[in-house]
């Protein structure tokens, strides 16, 4: 019937012969290392701080029911009224403010769904291109979630729903993989796709402009505004285009502010050093890594304050990960930090981790919701990771 | 419960050739099987916990390849796929007639495979290369047995209409 014939499965047998058909074992050994992290070394005895901070997180929240009202928003840890105070005062002036204990509060929260204030429904297939929330951006209490599934933007406040841009879905394979907002309120949306470009909206969601990025750009990922209104889109490669001039120049920095250079290099797989140049000094800050570097990647520097994304990897044969945004001095002492409530997400979005002015965003795409954090950095804070790692060995 | 947890170490072990084979006759191009290939694995790893049949890990990971290789060309590779020729590979001259009528058959072949639509490419791979069943692919492709069925068939009758191939078909039949 419509099994094919031998001579047909012979003849798609010649492909085969293709001389180049194995892979390089150059990068075979590459990406084995890169997916196995081989455990070579006995870990020290875990300390409980988890323990130890939810017992203290319990105390509080206890107090804090007792004498407050929950303030609007469902914060994870009540604990803000208590040391917002200490914390004001022991901020430096250009600083991120932290607590005595690292917070995670839910700002917004919106469901799946087929309506016009709803998030598309994400594709379950492993895989799958159809992450629905893809990026966000939250500017002025005001959300902006980018809707790949349902090919969309959905403004909102957690007061209430605002409009929805409704994006091109002309042609097949549109994947829209990052939002931006300028200063006057104008949204930026990249398209990532064969048909890439990056469409221009008015603070009300009319479309104003649509900018092409240059096919050399292959895999772009992200769109920012710089202060001179150019229109800047990074690539997966080091590679950046300015969609104003065409000029694509190749990134060679971590992060770059008011002549402030960042790199970060790799030491060893238990240690990143971030290298700055600022004012014509050079300055070397080395962070250590519990277990093994997922790596490092900087979101601002202060005037006495670094802040970054750390990624902890199990140096298991499981693969587990645990992700925290430190606050670090520039001698390199840790100032507080805050665990990314990465748990619930079923799937990961391009762009979950926004810093927008003094203040940290997550996303957190859950399996009926979508979830948006603030992240606000405690000198105490949760390190879950070696607890799941004995859990692990245990088995 | 008791059954022993998969590791990416080993999914790696036993499929990466799988992966890389797909993804080269699905693109023609060194760089991109190896983008795609890593892609699958990453992918892979982060999802590891969503494959609750171990029996089938090996359509799991083909069906993330071929979303991945899917992916890639819509992003990025569509124009380039279309342009490109076999001639970046280069092989030493054989004189053994049969194996040079074979080497010419497989850049034909695999210039025919890249102008398929990739859902007929997939099958054909799936079925005629990396020898899944029909049940497999499938799974893989996540569509019914009767359709990988027909699509095969057709594909394969895409194929024999290819100017390049005609003849060769032909001195098979």
């Amino acid at each position: 019937m419509n099994e094919p014939t031998e001579k047909e499965i012979e003849f798609l047998q010649n492909l085969r012969n293709r001389p180049d058909k194995d892979p390089d074992r150059e990068f075979v050994n590459r990406l084995q290392r890169q997916l196995i992290q081989p455990s070579t070394k006995k870990r020290p005895k875990f300390i409980p701080i988890a323990v130890t901070s939810l017992a203290f997180m319990t105390f509080l929240a206890v107090i804090f029911l007792f004498f407050n009202q929950p303030p609007s928003g469902v914060p994870l840890v009540l604990v803000e009224s208590i040391d917002k105070k200490e914390a004001i005062e022991n901020t430096p002036q250009d600083g991120i403010m932290i607590f005595e204990q690292e917070q995670a509060k839910i700002l917004l929260e919106v469901p799946y769904g087929e309506g016009s204030n709803e998030i598309g429904m994400p594709q379950k297939r492993p895989g799958g291109s159809d992450r629905a929330v893809e990026s966000f951006y939250v500017k002025d209490d005001v959300f902006y979630l980018l809707d790949n599934a349902a090919r969309k933007v959905i403004v909102t406040t957690p007061k209430g729903y605002l409009f929805t841009i409704q994006l091109d879905d002309s042609e097949d394979g549109k994947w829209y993989r990052d939002i931006f907002v300028d200063d006057d309120d104008n949204i930026y949306v990249l398209d990532s796709s064969y048909y890439k470009g990056v469409s221009k909206f008015s603070p009300g969601g009319e479309l104003l402009e649509v900018f092409p990025i240059k096919a050399d750009m292959m895999d772009p990922n992200a769109v920012v505004v710089n202060e001179r209104n150019e229109i800047l889109v990074h690539d997966v490669r080091p590679l950046m285009e300015n969609l104003m001039t065409g000029e694509i120049t190749r990134t060679r920095t971590a992060f770059e502010k008011d002549g402030i250079i960042a790199q970060v290099v790799r030491k060893d797989e238990q240690i990143e050093v971030i290298n700055i140049e600022e004012a014509g000094n050079e300055q070397k800050i080395t962070v250590p890594f519990d277990h093994t570097t997922g790596g490092i990647r900087i979101l601002d520097i202060r005037s006495d304050q670094i802040i970054f994304e750390k990624t902890e990897v199990a140096d298991t044969h499981k693969i587990m990960a645990e992700f925290h945004v430190y606050v670090i001095d520039k001698e390199g002492n840790v100032l507080g930090a805050v665990k990314e409530p990465h748990e619930e997400s079923a799937y990961y979005s391009t762009h979950s981790l926004r810093m927008v002015d003094d203040k940290i965003f997550y996303l957190s795409a859950g399996a009926d919701s979508v979830v948006i954090f603030e992240l606000i950095p405690g000198k105490q804070f949760e390190k879950k990771l070696q607890d799941r790692i004995d859990e692990f060995l245990n088995e | 419960m008791n059954e022993k947890p998969l590791h990416i170490s080993e999914l790696f072990n036993q499929f990466h050739r799988d992966v890389y084979h797909f993804a080269l006759y699905f693109t023609n191009n060194k760089q991109d099987a190896e983008d795609i290939t890593q892609e699958t694995f990453l992918k892979a790893m982060k999802n590891l916990h969503q494959l609750k049949d171990p029996q089938k890990v090996k359509t799991w990971i083909l069906s993330i390849a071929r979303f991945t290789a899917v992916d890639w060309i819509r992003k990025q590779k569509l124009r380039r796929l279309f342009t490109i020729t076999a001639s970046t590979v280069t092989h030493e001259e054989d004189m053994n007639s049969r194996r040079v009528i074979g080497e010419e058959n497989w850049k034909d072949l695999q210039q025919a495979l890249l102008k398929l639509k990739p859902h007929y490419r997939s099958v054909i791979i799936m079925r005629g290369l990396n020898e899944l069943s029909v049940k497999e692919t499938a799974e893989a492709l996540q569509c019914s047995e009767g359709k990988v069925r027909v699509d095969f068939h057709r594909a394969i009758q895409e194929l024999k209409k290819d100017d390049s191939l005609k003849e060769r078909w032909e001195s098979y039949e």
